[in-house]
């Protein structure tokens, strides 16, 4: 291949990504691999991306006109700052009609008082939302479920001692969180925080049933970005979260399905 | 979620992003201030909340495309760009420094850069998001990028 079209192509890849790795770089790849020049290149490239990525973010923001679109948010409409249903009222015409209502309302009463409070359930996203790595804001397990282990991981290290969070406000830990670590055949030491959770509190439930199939999402705990899988084994969701080290997830996720053939 | 929660999370990268579209901080502001507002007519479409600074990012984005069409004639091809008459400055890049150099490229050139520099996504992301075809959003990275590095060179060599 061509060093300036290899060179081109390569401008795609993200710095400190595991871009690289696609298959659509194949072919850039066997380059590299055979040219020093571009070796050389590629990688003086992607510290100049690494270097653009930082400054681009460093753009000073007037905290006082955040504090003005609020108030202007709020002006614009009185009832904007909530989206709540709109319930239009009705006119009661017919008797009948009125005494259905009370009664209805009555039974209804009855049912929030006697019937058992359903469990908060939470989608994934609001999940990685809410939880924290921070240790100030967790406390040693409670122990309101089993500790369950995924089924894959066997060869990975998992702490014992784990810690609890709540999520919802109400009594009791809803998230187990405990650290883990694998020790890779090419040395490298992957480590992570694992988060177990009944799998009746999360809907919807997560599309991938297997840690190795699941799709990373990327999100930023007390300042450090780390990717997340979600998957559903049986009665449990976990989430896997791995500080964003290009390839340590992949290298996790091969490293399992290997383990499971 | 609500509008303030919004706001409070995101206003921040909105700002941003809008501050490296346009490169000055009264249009930013505009851009801002008003894709807020049409976040706040629209909250009832934002599904899941986690997608909400992607949500708002790409109504900031529109309402930039919207100003480049109401300001009237295309700009210049990137080939009418002049090279630069003097050596890159030694100094070590800084915010104004890259936000001039962006601002010399034509506005298709400088959405891309944007979008992979300060969004970090992959330039499949971006031909999803631009809706143009993935050649062409490949071939502005790749001049775009160099000329970053021509301008931007001496903090490089």
């Amino acid at each position: 291949m061509n060093c300036d079209l290899v060179l081109a192509q390569l401008d795609c890849v993200r710095p400190n990504s595991s871009d690289l790795l696609l298959p659509e770089f194949a072919d850039a790849r066997a380059h590299l691999d055979v040219c020093s020049g571009c070796r050389t290149e590629f990688a003086r490239r992607q510290r100049f991306d690494s270097v653009i990525v930082d400054v681009m973010h460093r753009v000073p923001i007037s905290t006082s006109h955040a504090a003005k679109l609020l108030e202007t948010l709020a002006h614009t409409s009185d009832d904007a700052l909530v989206i709540v249903p709109e319930v239009t009222p009705k006119v009661v015409r017919n008797r009948r009609w009125l005494t259905f209502a009370l009664v209805a309302c009555l039974l209804l009463m009855l049912g929030v008082v006697f019937w058992p409070k359903p469990t908060n359930q939470f989608p994934v996203g609001e999940l990685l939302a809410r939880l924290t790595l921070n240790q100030s804001q967790l406390a040693q397990f409670d122990k309101g479920f089993e500790s369950p282990q995924p089924f894959e991981w066997g060869a990975i290290n998992i702490d014992g001692q784990g810690l609890g969070q709540d999520i919802d406000g109400t009594p009791g830990h809803d998230v187990l969180l405990r650290r883990f670590h694998f020790d890779s055949r090419r040395g490298h030491v992957v480590q992570g925080v694992l988060v177990a959770l009944p799998a009746h509190r999360v809907s919807p439930s997560p599309a991938a049933d297997r840690f190795a199939t699941a799709s990373p999402r990327y999100r930023t705990y007390e300042g450090q970005p780390f990717a997340a899988v979600a998957w559903q084994e049986g009665p449990w969701v976990y989430i896997c979260l791995i500080p964003n080290h290009p390839g340590d997830l992949e290298l996790l996720q091969r490293s399992t399905q290997a383990t499971a053939a | 979620m609500t509008i303030t929660e919004l706001v409070s999370q995101h206003y921040d990268t909105v700002y941003r992003l809008a501050f490296r579209l346009v490169g000055t901080a009264h249009d930013a502001e505009d851009i801002a201030q008003q894709a807020f507002l049409d976040a706040q007519r629209k909250l009832d479409t934002l599904r899941d909340p986690s997608s909400a600074k992607a949500w708002l990012c790409m109504i900031a984005r529109n309402l930039f495309r919207r100003k480049l069409r109401d300001a009237g004639p295309a700009y210049a091809a990137l080939e009418a760009v002049p090279e630069p008459t003097c050596e890159a400055s030694p100094e070590p890049l800084d915010t104004n420094s890259l936000q001039q150099t962006l601002q010399q490229l034509p506005p298709e050139y400088r959405t891309v850069l944007v979008l992979f520099y300060f969004q970090n996504l992959s330039y499949q992301q971006i031909a999803d998001e631009l809706q143009v075809p993935i050649g062409t959003v490949m071939s502005r990275l790749s001049r775009g990028k160099q000329h970053l590095r021509q301008r931007l060179k001496g903090e490089f060599v």
